[in-house]
Protein backbone atom coordinates (compact mmCIF):
# COMPACT_ATOMS: atom_id res chain seq x y z
CA UNK A 1 0.00 0.00 0.00
CA UNK A 2 1.32 3.23 -1.15
CA UNK A 3 0.38 5.43 1.19
CA UNK A 4 1.17 9.05 -1.16
CA UNK A 5 -0.28 7.58 -3.86
CA UNK A 6 -4.01 7.40 -1.55
CA UNK A 7 -3.22 10.34 -0.19
CA UNK A 8 -2.97 11.09 -3.42
CA UNK A 9 -6.07 9.78 -4.45
CA UNK A 10 -8.05 10.77 -1.63
CA UNK A 11 -7.06 14.92 -2.28
CA UNK A 12 -8.21 14.75 -6.09
CA UNK A 13 -11.92 13.75 -4.71
CA UNK A 14 -13.79 16.67 -5.42
CA UNK A 15 -16.64 18.13 -2.80
CA UNK A 16 -18.63 20.82 -3.39
CA UNK A 17 -17.11 23.90 -3.21
CA UNK A 18 -20.07 25.49 -0.74
CA UNK A 19 -20.40 22.39 1.34
CA UNK A 20 -19.58 24.26 4.42
CA UNK A 21 -21.25 27.33 3.44
CA UNK A 22 -24.62 25.33 2.90
CA UNK A 23 -24.33 23.18 6.06
CA UNK A 24 -23.58 25.97 8.74
CA UNK A 25 -26.60 27.72 7.32
CA UNK A 26 -28.77 24.44 7.21
CA UNK A 27 -27.63 24.10 11.16
CA UNK A 28 -28.21 27.89 12.14
CA UNK A 29 -31.93 27.43 10.43
CA UNK A 30 -32.35 23.92 12.15
CA UNK A 31 -31.11 25.21 15.28
CA UNK A 32 -32.80 28.59 14.75
CA UNK A 33 -36.54 27.86 13.75
CA UNK A 34 -37.65 27.27 17.68
CA UNK A 35 -36.23 31.04 18.15
CA UNK A 36 -38.42 32.19 15.47
CA UNK A 37 -41.44 30.51 16.75
CA UNK A 38 -40.67 31.32 20.10
CA UNK A 39 -40.57 35.50 19.00
CA UNK A 40 -43.68 35.05 17.25
CA UNK A 41 -45.95 33.21 19.47
CA UNK A 42 -44.84 34.23 22.76
CA UNK A 43 -45.79 37.42 23.24
CA UNK A 44 -49.20 36.49 24.54
CA UNK A 45 -48.13 33.76 26.74
CA UNK A 46 -49.97 33.07 29.12
CA UNK A 47 -48.99 29.94 32.28
CA UNK A 48 -51.78 28.05 33.30
CA UNK A 49 -51.45 26.69 36.53
CA UNK A 50 -52.99 22.63 37.02
CA UNK A 51 -52.98 20.49 39.47
CA UNK A 52 -49.36 19.00 40.11
CA UNK A 53 -50.45 16.40 42.78
CA UNK A 54 -53.15 15.06 39.79
CA UNK A 55 -50.80 14.71 37.19
CA UNK A 56 -47.99 13.29 38.84
CA UNK A 57 -50.13 10.63 39.75
CA UNK A 58 -51.85 10.24 36.15
CA UNK A 59 -47.82 10.01 35.24
CA UNK A 60 -46.82 7.54 37.62
CA UNK A 61 -50.03 5.30 36.30
CA UNK A 62 -49.04 6.00 32.79
CA UNK A 63 -45.33 4.82 33.43
CA UNK A 64 -46.07 0.46 33.75
CA UNK A 65 -43.85 -1.37 35.65
CA UNK A 66 -41.40 -2.77 32.99
CA UNK A 67 -38.16 -3.04 34.33
CA UNK A 68 -36.55 -6.20 32.57
CA UNK A 69 -33.31 -6.55 34.04
CA UNK A 70 -31.33 -5.46 36.82
CA UNK A 71 -29.94 -1.58 36.07
CA UNK A 72 -27.67 0.31 37.26
CA UNK A 73 -28.81 2.68 40.27
CA UNK A 74 -28.03 6.23 39.42
CA UNK A 75 -25.13 6.79 41.36
CA UNK A 76 -23.40 3.61 39.64
CA UNK A 77 -24.46 4.95 36.22
CA UNK A 78 -22.81 8.37 37.33
CA UNK A 79 -19.74 6.55 38.92
CA UNK A 80 -19.38 3.94 35.37
CA UNK A 81 -19.20 7.51 33.35
CA UNK A 82 -16.33 8.81 35.27
CA UNK A 83 -18.11 11.49 37.14
CA UNK A 84 -17.58 10.84 41.05
CA UNK A 85 -18.91 14.47 41.97
CA UNK A 86 -22.31 13.65 40.07
CA UNK A 87 -22.24 9.85 41.83
CA UNK A 88 -22.08 11.36 44.92
CA UNK A 89 -24.52 13.91 44.50
CA UNK A 90 -27.26 11.17 43.43
CA UNK A 91 -26.32 9.35 46.49
CA UNK A 92 -27.51 12.35 48.59
CA UNK A 93 -30.51 13.24 50.54
CA UNK A 94 -31.37 15.87 47.80
CA UNK A 95 -31.66 12.90 44.89
CA UNK A 96 -34.40 11.70 44.05
CA UNK A 97 -34.65 7.66 42.55
CA UNK A 98 -37.73 6.65 40.80
CA UNK A 99 -37.01 3.72 38.88
CA UNK A 100 -40.17 3.55 36.42
CA UNK A 101 -40.17 2.07 33.45
CA UNK A 102 -42.51 2.80 30.08
CA UNK A 103 -42.55 1.07 26.63
CA UNK A 104 -41.69 3.25 23.87
CA UNK A 105 -41.88 0.92 20.64
CA UNK A 106 -39.35 -1.71 21.01
CA UNK A 107 -37.77 -0.19 23.80
CA UNK A 108 -38.31 0.49 27.22
CA UNK A 109 -37.07 3.78 28.66
CA UNK A 110 -36.19 3.52 32.59
CA UNK A 111 -36.50 7.21 34.31
CA UNK A 112 -33.88 6.04 37.47
CA UNK A 113 -33.51 9.29 39.30
CA UNK A 114 -32.49 12.97 39.54
CA UNK A 115 -30.67 15.44 41.28
CA UNK A 116 -30.42 19.33 40.72
CA UNK A 117 -28.14 21.89 42.12
CA UNK A 118 -25.29 23.49 41.68
CA UNK A 119 -21.70 22.45 41.39
CA UNK A 120 -22.53 18.77 41.32
CA UNK A 121 -20.37 16.91 38.31
CA UNK A 122 -16.65 17.68 38.14
CA UNK A 123 -17.00 18.96 34.50
CA UNK A 124 -18.54 21.94 35.57
CA UNK A 125 -16.42 22.98 38.38
CA UNK A 126 -15.32 26.70 37.56
CA UNK A 127 -18.78 27.19 36.16
CA UNK A 128 -21.30 26.03 39.13
CA UNK A 129 -24.51 26.54 36.95
CA UNK A 130 -27.56 25.71 38.65
CA UNK A 131 -28.78 22.07 36.65
CA UNK A 132 -31.01 19.62 37.13
CA UNK A 133 -28.96 15.83 36.00
CA UNK A 134 -31.71 13.23 34.80
CA UNK A 135 -30.33 9.74 34.62
CA UNK A 136 -32.12 7.51 32.54
CA UNK A 137 -31.99 3.86 30.47
CA UNK A 138 -32.87 2.44 27.13
CA UNK A 139 -33.27 -1.33 26.70
CA UNK A 140 -34.93 -3.70 24.46
CA UNK A 141 -38.31 -4.68 25.98
CA UNK A 142 -37.79 -8.52 24.32
CA UNK A 143 -33.96 -8.81 26.07
CA UNK A 144 -32.02 -8.16 23.35
CA UNK A 145 -28.73 -6.34 23.57
CA UNK A 146 -28.46 -2.88 22.50
CA UNK A 147 -25.05 -2.93 20.17
CA UNK A 148 -24.16 0.29 20.25
CA UNK A 149 -24.71 3.44 22.11
CA UNK A 150 -27.67 5.79 20.55
CA UNK A 151 -28.65 3.37 17.70
CA UNK A 152 -32.25 3.60 19.08
CA UNK A 153 -32.03 6.93 17.94
CA UNK A 154 -34.23 7.66 21.48
CA UNK A 155 -32.96 11.30 23.05
CA UNK A 156 -34.78 13.29 25.62
CA UNK A 157 -36.59 16.26 26.39
CA UNK A 158 -38.13 17.76 29.97
CA UNK A 159 -41.07 19.96 29.46
CA UNK A 160 -42.94 21.95 31.80
CA UNK A 161 -47.18 22.07 31.98
CA UNK A 162 -48.58 25.57 30.81
CA UNK A 163 -45.25 25.75 28.46
CA UNK A 164 -45.17 25.11 24.79
CA UNK A 165 -43.29 22.56 24.11
CA UNK A 166 -41.53 24.03 21.47
CA UNK A 167 -40.50 27.18 24.14
CA UNK A 168 -39.65 25.39 26.74
CA UNK A 169 -37.67 22.20 26.00
CA UNK A 170 -33.92 20.47 25.76
CA UNK A 171 -32.92 23.50 23.69
CA UNK A 172 -34.05 26.47 25.03
CA UNK A 173 -33.39 24.86 28.82
CA UNK A 174 -29.09 24.78 27.45
CA UNK A 175 -30.18 20.58 28.07
CA UNK A 176 -27.51 18.03 26.41
CA UNK A 177 -26.39 14.62 27.58
CA UNK A 178 -23.71 11.99 27.64
CA UNK A 179 -24.61 8.38 27.12
CA UNK A 180 -22.65 4.83 27.53
CA UNK A 181 -23.04 1.14 26.97
CA UNK A 182 -23.53 -1.14 29.49
CA UNK A 183 -24.53 -4.99 29.22
CA UNK A 184 -26.37 -4.05 25.92
CA UNK A 185 -28.34 -1.55 28.03
CA UNK A 186 -28.19 2.37 26.91
CA UNK A 187 -27.23 4.86 29.76
CA UNK A 188 -27.72 8.18 29.94
CA UNK A 189 -27.19 11.26 31.95
CA UNK A 190 -29.21 14.12 30.48
CA UNK A 191 -28.59 17.46 32.19
CA UNK A 192 -30.34 21.08 31.98
CA UNK A 193 -31.03 24.43 33.31
CA UNK A 194 -32.64 23.27 37.43
CA UNK A 195 -36.11 22.08 36.75
CA UNK A 196 -36.91 22.18 40.24
CA UNK A 197 -38.21 26.09 39.96
CA UNK A 198 -40.77 24.31 38.05
CA UNK A 199 -41.81 22.33 40.22
CA UNK A 200 -45.48 24.25 40.77
CA UNK A 201 -46.31 23.03 37.70
CA UNK A 202 -46.39 19.28 36.42
CA UNK A 203 -42.53 18.93 34.79
CA UNK A 204 -42.16 15.70 32.14
CA UNK A 205 -39.52 14.03 30.68
CA UNK A 206 -40.03 13.02 26.99
CA UNK A 207 -38.51 10.37 25.75
CA UNK A 208 -38.83 10.33 21.87
CA UNK A 209 -36.62 9.03 18.46
CA UNK A 210 -34.95 12.05 16.78
CA UNK A 211 -36.73 14.52 19.29
CA UNK A 212 -37.12 18.29 18.42
CA UNK A 213 -39.90 19.68 20.08
CA UNK A 214 -42.81 20.94 17.96
CA UNK A 215 -46.37 20.54 17.21
CA UNK A 216 -45.95 17.85 14.96
CA UNK A 217 -44.95 15.59 18.45
CA UNK A 218 -46.36 17.26 21.18
CA UNK A 219 -49.64 18.88 21.65
CA UNK A 220 -51.13 20.93 25.09
CA UNK A 221 -54.39 20.93 25.78
CA UNK A 222 -56.27 23.84 27.83
CA UNK A 223 -55.13 23.16 30.88
CA UNK A 224 -51.74 23.17 30.03
CA UNK A 225 -51.55 19.44 29.81
CA UNK A 226 -48.84 18.18 27.14
CA UNK A 227 -48.90 14.63 25.64
CA UNK A 228 -47.67 13.00 22.53
CA UNK A 229 -50.02 13.74 19.41
CA UNK A 230 -51.89 11.00 18.69
CA UNK A 231 -50.60 10.58 15.33
CA UNK A 232 -46.93 10.60 16.31
CA UNK A 233 -45.76 7.07 15.76
CA UNK A 234 -42.26 6.73 16.41
CA UNK A 235 -41.21 5.17 19.49
CA UNK A 236 -41.84 7.27 22.61
CA UNK A 237 -42.66 7.52 26.13
CA UNK A 238 -43.53 10.16 28.59
CA UNK A 239 -42.81 10.80 32.55
CA UNK A 240 -43.45 12.99 34.89
CA UNK A 241 -40.50 13.97 36.98
CA UNK A 242 -41.29 14.40 40.98
CA UNK A 243 -40.52 17.41 42.26
CA UNK A 244 -41.42 18.72 45.74
CA UNK A 245 -44.02 21.99 44.58
CA UNK A 246 -41.89 23.76 47.68
CA UNK A 247 -39.00 23.85 45.94
CA UNK A 248 -40.69 26.22 42.77
CA UNK A 249 -39.20 29.12 42.63
CA UNK A 250 -41.54 31.55 40.05
CA UNK A 251 -39.07 34.54 40.03
CA UNK A 252 -36.29 32.50 38.84
CA UNK A 253 -38.75 30.71 36.29
CA UNK A 254 -39.64 34.03 35.09
CA UNK A 255 -35.84 35.19 35.08
CA UNK A 256 -34.36 31.92 33.53
CA UNK A 257 -37.34 32.69 30.32
CA UNK A 258 -36.27 36.00 30.12
CA UNK A 259 -33.02 35.32 29.37
CA UNK A 260 -34.27 32.38 26.51
CA UNK A 261 -36.26 35.58 25.04
CA UNK A 262 -39.55 33.99 26.43
CA UNK A 263 -41.82 36.88 27.49
CA UNK A 264 -44.37 35.69 30.13
CA UNK A 265 -47.14 38.05 30.71
CA UNK B 1 -14.93 26.80 24.46
CA UNK B 2 -18.31 26.96 22.58
CA UNK B 3 -21.37 26.65 23.38
CA UNK B 4 -23.67 24.51 22.09
CA UNK B 5 -25.98 25.12 19.18
CA UNK B 6 -24.93 28.34 18.94
CA UNK B 7 -23.62 29.94 15.51
CA UNK B 8 -19.91 29.94 16.53
CA UNK B 9 -20.20 26.39 17.53
CA UNK B 10 -22.03 25.83 14.09
CA UNK B 11 -19.00 27.34 12.92
CA UNK B 12 -16.45 26.02 14.62
CA UNK B 13 -17.71 22.04 14.31
CA UNK B 14 -18.12 22.25 10.29
CA UNK B 15 -15.20 24.15 9.38
CA UNK B 16 -13.41 21.45 12.11
CA UNK B 17 -14.35 18.31 10.82
CA UNK B 18 -15.97 18.19 7.22
CA UNK B 19 -12.69 17.70 5.53
CA UNK B 20 -12.10 14.71 7.54
CA UNK B 21 -15.48 13.50 7.93
CA UNK B 22 -16.74 13.91 4.05
CA UNK B 23 -13.50 11.63 3.27
CA UNK B 24 -14.58 8.88 5.77
CA UNK B 25 -17.96 8.60 4.43
CA UNK B 26 -16.92 8.69 0.68
CA UNK B 27 -14.45 5.92 1.11
CA UNK B 28 -17.72 4.12 2.06
CA UNK B 29 -20.45 5.73 -0.06
CA UNK B 30 -18.17 6.28 -3.19
CA UNK B 31 -19.71 9.85 -4.69
CA UNK B 32 -19.23 13.01 -3.08
CA UNK B 33 -23.22 13.94 -2.88
CA UNK B 34 -24.15 11.04 -1.06
CA UNK B 35 -20.93 11.61 1.71
CA UNK B 36 -22.02 15.00 1.87
CA UNK B 37 -25.68 14.39 2.43
CA UNK B 38 -24.17 11.65 5.06
CA UNK B 39 -22.28 14.21 6.90
CA UNK B 40 -24.81 16.64 6.60
CA UNK B 41 -27.19 14.01 8.68
CA UNK B 42 -24.35 14.01 11.49
CA UNK B 43 -24.04 17.12 11.96
CA UNK B 44 -28.15 18.03 12.00
CA UNK B 45 -27.62 14.95 14.19
CA UNK B 46 -25.34 16.95 16.51
CA UNK B 47 -27.22 19.66 16.85
CA UNK B 48 -30.64 18.10 17.71
CA UNK B 49 -29.33 15.63 20.34
CA UNK B 50 -26.84 17.60 21.40
CA UNK B 51 -24.90 15.21 23.06
CA UNK B 52 -22.26 16.21 25.97
CA UNK B 53 -18.20 15.48 24.96
CA UNK B 54 -15.48 15.32 28.07
CA UNK B 55 -13.39 16.68 25.52
CA UNK B 56 -12.10 17.36 21.68
CA UNK B 57 -10.96 14.00 21.62
CA UNK B 58 -14.80 12.49 22.59
CA UNK B 59 -16.14 14.74 19.78
CA UNK B 60 -14.50 14.17 17.30
CA UNK B 61 -14.72 9.81 17.84
CA UNK B 62 -18.29 10.90 18.21
CA UNK B 63 -18.31 12.66 14.96
CA UNK B 64 -16.35 9.99 13.48
CA UNK B 65 -18.44 6.97 14.49
CA UNK B 66 -21.84 8.42 13.69
CA UNK B 67 -20.52 9.39 9.90
CA UNK B 68 -19.30 5.51 9.70
CA UNK B 69 -22.93 4.35 11.32
CA UNK B 70 -24.50 6.66 9.19
CA UNK B 71 -22.70 5.68 5.78
CA UNK B 72 -23.09 2.06 6.90
CA UNK B 73 -27.13 2.36 6.99
CA UNK B 74 -27.54 4.43 4.15
CA UNK B 75 -25.57 1.52 2.26
CA UNK B 76 -28.08 -1.02 3.61
CA UNK B 77 -30.80 0.81 2.74
CA UNK B 78 -30.14 1.71 -0.99
CA UNK B 79 -28.95 -1.91 -1.11
CA UNK B 80 -32.68 -3.18 0.20
CA UNK B 81 -34.20 -1.01 -2.11
CA UNK B 82 -31.82 -2.27 -4.94
CA UNK B 83 -30.79 1.67 -6.45
CA UNK B 84 -28.04 3.18 -6.38
CA UNK B 85 -27.09 5.47 -3.78
CA UNK B 86 -26.43 8.52 -7.04
CA UNK B 87 -27.05 7.74 -10.47
CA UNK B 88 -24.45 10.34 -11.50
CA UNK B 89 -21.03 9.05 -9.48
CA UNK B 90 -18.19 11.34 -10.48
CA UNK B 91 -15.42 9.13 -10.46
CA UNK B 92 -11.81 10.99 -9.48
CA UNK B 93 -9.61 10.93 -12.35
CA UNK B 94 -6.53 11.07 -10.55
CA UNK B 95 -3.61 8.56 -11.96
CA UNK B 96 -4.06 7.09 -8.40
CA UNK B 97 -7.30 6.69 -8.46
CA UNK B 98 -6.90 2.48 -8.16
CA UNK B 99 -5.60 2.81 -4.82
CA UNK B 100 -9.20 4.65 -3.85
CA UNK B 101 -11.18 1.73 -5.73
CA UNK B 102 -9.33 -0.90 -3.95
CA UNK B 103 -9.50 1.00 -0.76
CA UNK B 104 -13.58 1.23 -1.48
CA UNK B 105 -13.67 -2.43 -2.50
CA UNK B 106 -12.90 -3.81 0.90
CA UNK B 107 -15.58 -4.59 3.37
CA UNK B 108 -16.26 -1.79 5.24
CA UNK B 109 -14.73 -2.28 8.63
CA UNK B 110 -11.09 -3.08 6.97
CA UNK B 111 -11.93 0.31 5.11
CA UNK B 112 -12.49 1.87 7.57
CA UNK B 113 -9.10 1.34 9.34
CA UNK B 114 -6.76 1.50 6.53
CA UNK B 115 -8.44 5.38 5.91
CA UNK B 116 -8.05 5.76 9.28
CA UNK B 117 -4.50 5.20 9.67
CA UNK B 118 -2.95 5.64 6.13
CA UNK B 119 -4.82 8.98 5.46
CA UNK B 120 -5.91 10.47 8.99
CA UNK B 121 -2.39 9.30 10.23
CA UNK B 122 -4.07 7.44 13.49
CA UNK B 123 -2.28 4.68 15.36
CA UNK B 124 -3.37 1.39 15.90
CA UNK B 125 -4.52 2.66 19.55
CA UNK B 126 -5.64 5.60 18.64
CA UNK B 127 -8.25 3.89 16.04
CA UNK B 128 -9.18 1.44 18.56
CA UNK B 129 -10.08 4.64 21.01
CA UNK B 130 -12.11 6.06 18.00
CA UNK B 131 -14.04 3.34 16.82
CA UNK B 132 -14.22 1.61 20.51
CA UNK B 133 -12.32 -1.42 19.80
CA UNK B 134 -9.46 -3.14 21.26
CA UNK B 135 -6.44 -2.32 20.09
CA UNK B 136 -5.96 -6.02 19.10
CA UNK B 137 -8.94 -6.24 16.79
CA UNK B 138 -7.87 -3.07 14.98
CA UNK B 139 -4.39 -4.09 14.11
CA UNK B 140 -5.59 -7.52 12.92
CA UNK B 141 -7.94 -5.29 10.78
CA UNK B 142 -5.36 -3.76 9.64
CA UNK B 143 -3.05 -6.68 8.79
CA UNK B 144 -5.97 -8.48 7.10
CA UNK B 145 -6.97 -5.37 5.03
CA UNK B 146 -3.65 -4.90 3.38
CA UNK B 147 -3.31 -8.92 2.87
CA UNK B 148 -6.34 -8.20 0.93
CA UNK B 149 -5.28 -5.25 -0.85
CA UNK B 150 -1.80 -6.69 -2.09
CA UNK B 151 -3.42 -8.57 -5.12
CA UNK B 152 -6.27 -6.22 -5.78
CA UNK B 153 -3.10 -3.48 -6.44
CA UNK B 154 -1.04 -6.50 -8.24
CA UNK B 155 -3.92 -6.56 -10.49
CA UNK B 156 -4.20 -2.80 -11.23
CA UNK B 157 -0.96 -2.60 -11.75
CA UNK B 158 -0.29 -5.48 -14.21
CA UNK B 159 -3.47 -4.51 -16.05
CA UNK B 160 -1.87 -1.37 -16.64
CA UNK B 161 1.50 -2.24 -17.12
Amino acid sequence: MDKEKYKAAIEAVKFSENFERDTIELLRKAAGCKTQKEKGELKTHKIVRIPVMIMAVIGILAATALALSVLMSPREVAGKSGDTVLAAALDSKDAITINKSAKAGNYTVTLLGIVSGKGLTQYDKEVQEDRSYIVASVQYTDGRNIKEAGETGISFTPLVSGYKPWQVNAWTLGGGYSEFLYEGVDYFIFDCSNLEIFADHTVYLAACENLAPSAEVFAMNGSGDIEFVKEFDKPHAMFTLPFDPKKADPAAVSKLLKSIGIAVQ
Amino acid sequence: MYLLGTDEYIEHVVKQYSGILLRIAYIRLKTAADAEDAVQEVFMKLILKRPRFRDEDHEKAWMIRTTINLSNDMLRSSARKNVPLDEETALPQDENADFLFAVQSLPAKYGTVIHLHYYEGYSIKEIARILTLPAATVGTRLSRARALLKPILEKEELLRG
